[in-house]
């Protein structure tokens, strides 16, 4: 028992509330949602819209902390679990630390997918993403309170005289396993490997960012992404930022 | 981009201005709110130094602690167990002590009394530590005396006062030579209270702690990593009731700032539904209002945590020590070394900040979700 | 060029206090000149406005901005819109109390995150029209009535709009003060911004340079008049 441990679970249950607050609100949606009526009911359905999103951003935040106070928690408890040198053993001491840890990390991009979504959609006229965005949301919800369940479930087994297993036999070169084989390469191509691809990624989006903002209108899918939003009709049309500039230049001059 | 930067430092810039016009209103939550980030930041500091003073002076513990018990209970060792020891492969030196406890009615404080054969000292002095010779008023030359075992006292002359710097572990601690503590405690000769082994490599401690558990059946073998780890769960253990117990005052504060939150005063409302008739959006004021509880929480956290910080290091720890120190009757005068963790820090964001956003994020959205129009009539 | 069509507005629908503010209004107002809506209070000349302006949605019907569909634009688009095309003089002025008038004016470009050294310099150029400039750090509490009507109107342009939508803006003034006002906005009619005025104040319709009386009762358009 430890204070961190306080903390996690408290921000688990938080969180797992936060994202059923959410489904409630996204329910409702789901089932009434009318972007062409003007009635009070899409009004409010509308602003509770922006309280989904602040919940979810909530949750990724959270997510964020937990996500590391968990992996450094385990590393401070590793004292006192004999056998255990470092997080790995703490994880291994129940079957539930490993699950616990994954699932956090599912949450945690999950959320983030979702926020991205949601970003996206937000920048169209007629809103295209709402039943993509609140069937994952939804999807979201179980994960979350199996999240807060699991870690729960993975503190209870903690006592501290358990013997674990040691992580030497995780991480050595000649078991089996993912994680095993992942380890027994050498550090360097993996290195090499693993900061090329993300330095590829980020080249590849620059350049994607920079296409989209020189003003080719590309097809509908990339044009939410450029921030433009999409017309609420046919897809030949010029992009709508450039409509509504035209209709105020018009206005003004 | 940069506009969404300038628009964000305009959005903090009418925050704060819109927080300073409130003064009074918002000074109340922020003094609860510094005062909660306090408490809490003093049980983590004052837990953490304690931990790692613990930690460093355990350090020159020493690896394996062999006990003898009979029927379960502690027994004094016999010295030939010591040539058994040494045997065994992977000890280097192992060493008999002696140590005890010692009642003083006078101050009714258990005193802890050991031989230290190391220091130059003759049968009849003794060595007391800086608490023991503060609260009985003893100094160097002053003469101590014990009821020794046989039933006369033993008068001891002091002949030093032990470090202050080691004030932890030495509080209540007697130092005496090994003739003057038979003589003290009538033991036995060719008896010691424990052995103390040290081993070439730290890592096979476990075998050979098996080994002699083996070997000598009534034996007792003790890790130094093992103390350790208690030392750890029993602070981890009180500092978790500590938290728990200010659950009560967490919650208050959250029902607190929810209130604060959802009771907008008129003129906020007002303010609000002027912002949107003029252009401001939905979002806009979310965020606004998102600001104004991050700027709250920045500066309640920053006052709570140097406050804490200069209670717990400047100030003598006196708030939470009797918890986390446990009951004693001497109470050392340490110093406690500065420490800051991340891992801390983490968690007393999750404990304090966490549920202030948690209070605030709903009324929060319902005030920004007024209709502008609202304001179009007046 | 605003186009209404058919456009009704209800307010606390389904609930036994239902009203209907505004029903079944065809309008379309073209660029340029001054146009005052008349009717006596509860007409829903203001309710009219703020359809017209982006401030709310209608709950039937459709409003048409230069041929851009408005009324089920979502809210973020709308302001967006509502920004950058209409200013709003409001009856009660509406100025935030404990900031400056400076700062009143800047209010409404705060979300566009325009750099803030030409911000304030806009700001300062618009007070130093309307004989502000000395005013400028001033609290707004402490401003007379005609100096609060025109820092209103001042922040209404902040954001250059082509549209200045003015609710009652004769009502909290005398006749000397209602003139002057009146004056400013016909100069602004002049410059080529459309005017849209609410007032049943006679005085409107001498002083200022109405091309168009549009005359709103229970809810229904019943006049429409071009002088």
């Amino acid at each position: 028992m430890s204070p961190a441990l306080v903390a996690l679970s408290l921000i688990a249950f938080a969180v797992t509330g936060a994202v059923l607050l959410a489904c409630g609100f996204a329910l409702r949606i789901l089932r009434r949602w009318d972007l062409a009526s003007g009635s009070e009911l899409q009004v409010r359905l509308e602003r509770q819209t922006y309280l989904i999103s602040t919940l979810l951003g909530f949750a990724l935040g959270a997510e964020a902390l937990s996500l590391l106070l968990f992996v450094h928690t385990a590393e401070s408890l590793s004292g006192q679990f004999v056998g255990a040198m470092c997080a790995t053993g703490v994880l291994n001491v129940n079957a539930f630390g490993f699950p616990a840890l994954l699932l956090k990390i599912a949450v945690f991009f999950l959320a983030a997918l979702w926020l991205l979504l949601n970003r996206v959609d937000n920048r169209a006229y007629d809103y295209p993403l709402v039943r993509l965005k609140y069937a994952l949301l939804l999807a979201l919800a179980p994960l979350t309170a199996a999240e807060a369940t699991v870690q729960t479930l993975f503190f209870l087994g903690l006592k501290p005289d358990v013997i674990t297993s040691c992580c030497g036999s995780l991480f050595s070169a000649d078991s089996r396993g993912a994680a095993a084989e992942l380890a027994g390469l050498p550090p360097k191509p993996t290195l090499v490997a693993f900061y090329g691809t993300g330095a590829g990624l980020l080249i590849l989006g620059l350049a994607f960012r920079r296409r989209l903002q020189l003003g080719r209108c590309s097809p509908p899918a990339t044009r939410w992404l450029s921030g433009s939003p999409s017309p609420p009709s046919s897809p030949s049309s010029p992009c709508m930022c450039m409509k509504i500039r035209t209709i105020i230049a018009r206005f003004v001059c | 981009m940069r506009a969404s930067l300038e628009r964000q430092k305009y959005l903090i810039d009418y925050t704060l201005a819109s927080l300073l016009r409130r003064k009074t209103r918002n000074l109340g939550l922020l003094l609860v709110y510094t005062l909660l980030v306090f408490l809490f930041a003093s049980v983590l500091l004052l837990g953490q130094a304690l931990r790692r003073e613990a930690a460093t002076l355990l350090q020159d513990a020493p690896e394996v602690i062999v006990q003898r018990t009979v029927a379960g209970r502690h027994d004094l060792l016999p010295a030939d167990w010591l040539d058994h020891l040494r045997q065994i492969r992977g000890v280097s030196e192992a060493r008999g002590r002696l140590w005890g406890y010692y009642y003083d009615p006078a101050v009714k404080a258990n005193y802890t009394v050991m031989a230290a054969p190391e220091r130059p000292l003759a049968e009849g002095e003794i060595l007391i530590g800086a608490t023991l010779a503060r609260v009985r008023g003893i100094g160097v030359g002053d003469v101590f005396s014990l009821r020794a075992a046989g039933g006369p006292p033993a008068l001891f002359k002091v002949a030093g006062i032990l470090e202050p710097s080691s004030e932890l572990l030495s509080a209540d601690l007697l130092l005496l030579s090994e003739t003057g503590f038979r003589a003290l405690f009538q033991l036995p000769p060719e008896r010691y209270t424990d052995a103390v082994l040290t081993v070439r490599n730290p890592r096979e401690a476990g075998t050979i702690a098996q080994k002699i558990a083996l070997s000598l059946p009534s034996s007792r073998p003790i890790l130094r990593s093992e103390i350790l780890r208690t030392y750890d769960a029993v602070f981890d253990w009180r500092e978790s009731m500590t938290f728990l117990a200010l659950g009560a005052p967490l919650l208050a504060f959250a029902i607190l700032a929810w209130d604060k939150a959802a009771g907008l005063s008129a003129e906020e409302k007002r303010e609000i539904g002027i912002l949107k008739a003029i252009g401001w959006e939905t979002g806009d004021i979310l965020r606004m209002k998102l600001w104004e509880g991050a700027l709250l929480s920045l500066t309640a956290f920053l006052l709570g945590y140097l406050l804490a910080w200069w209670q717990v290091f400047h100030g003598g720890a006196r708030l939470f020590a009797p918890v986390l120190k446990g009951w004693a009757v001497l109470y050392p005068d340490f110093r406690l070394t500065p420490t800051v963790e991340l891992r801390q820090i983490l968690v007393l964001l999750a404990v304090t900040v966490a549920p202030y956003i948690i209070a605030t994020l709903v009324p929060g959205w319902r005030a920004a979700i007024a209709d502008p129009d609202a304001a179009m009539r007046g | 060029m605003i186009e209404l069509r058919a456009v009704s507005k209800r307010f606390n629908q389904g609930r036994p206090n239902e009203c209907r503010a505004l029903a079944d209004i065809d309008l379309r107002l073209e660029r340029g000149g001054v146009t005052v809506f008349t009717g006596p209070s509860g007409s829903g000349k203001t309710t009219l406005l703020t359809l017209i302006g982006c401030l709310a949605r209608p709950t039937s019907g459709r409003i048409v901005l230069d041929g851009q569909l408005l009324s089920n634009l979502p809210e973020r688009f709308l302001t967006e819109v509502r920004r950058h095309t209409f200013g709003f003089v409001f009856q009660q002025f509406n100025l935030i109390r404990g900031l400056t008038v400076l700062e009143n004016v800047m209010l409404p470009a705060y979300p566009l995150g325009r750099p803030h050294r030409a911000l304030t310099a806009g700001a300062r150029a618009l007070l130093e029209r309307f004989d502000l400039e000395p005013k400028a750090d001033s609290k707004v509490e402490w401003l007379s009535g005609g100096e609060a009507q025109r820092t209103a109107l001042a922040r209404a342009l902040i954001n250059d709009p082509a549209v200045l939508v003015a609710d009652e803006p004769t009502a909290n003034l005398d006749s000397r003060l209602s003139r002057e006002v009146l004056g400013l906005l016909d100069d602004l009619a002049a410059q080529g911004r459309t005017v849209l005025i609410s007032s049943h104040d006679p005085l409107v319709f001498e002083a200022a340079r109405v091309c168009r009386r549009l005359e709103l009762r229970d809810g229904r358009l019943i006049g429409d008049r071009r002088c």
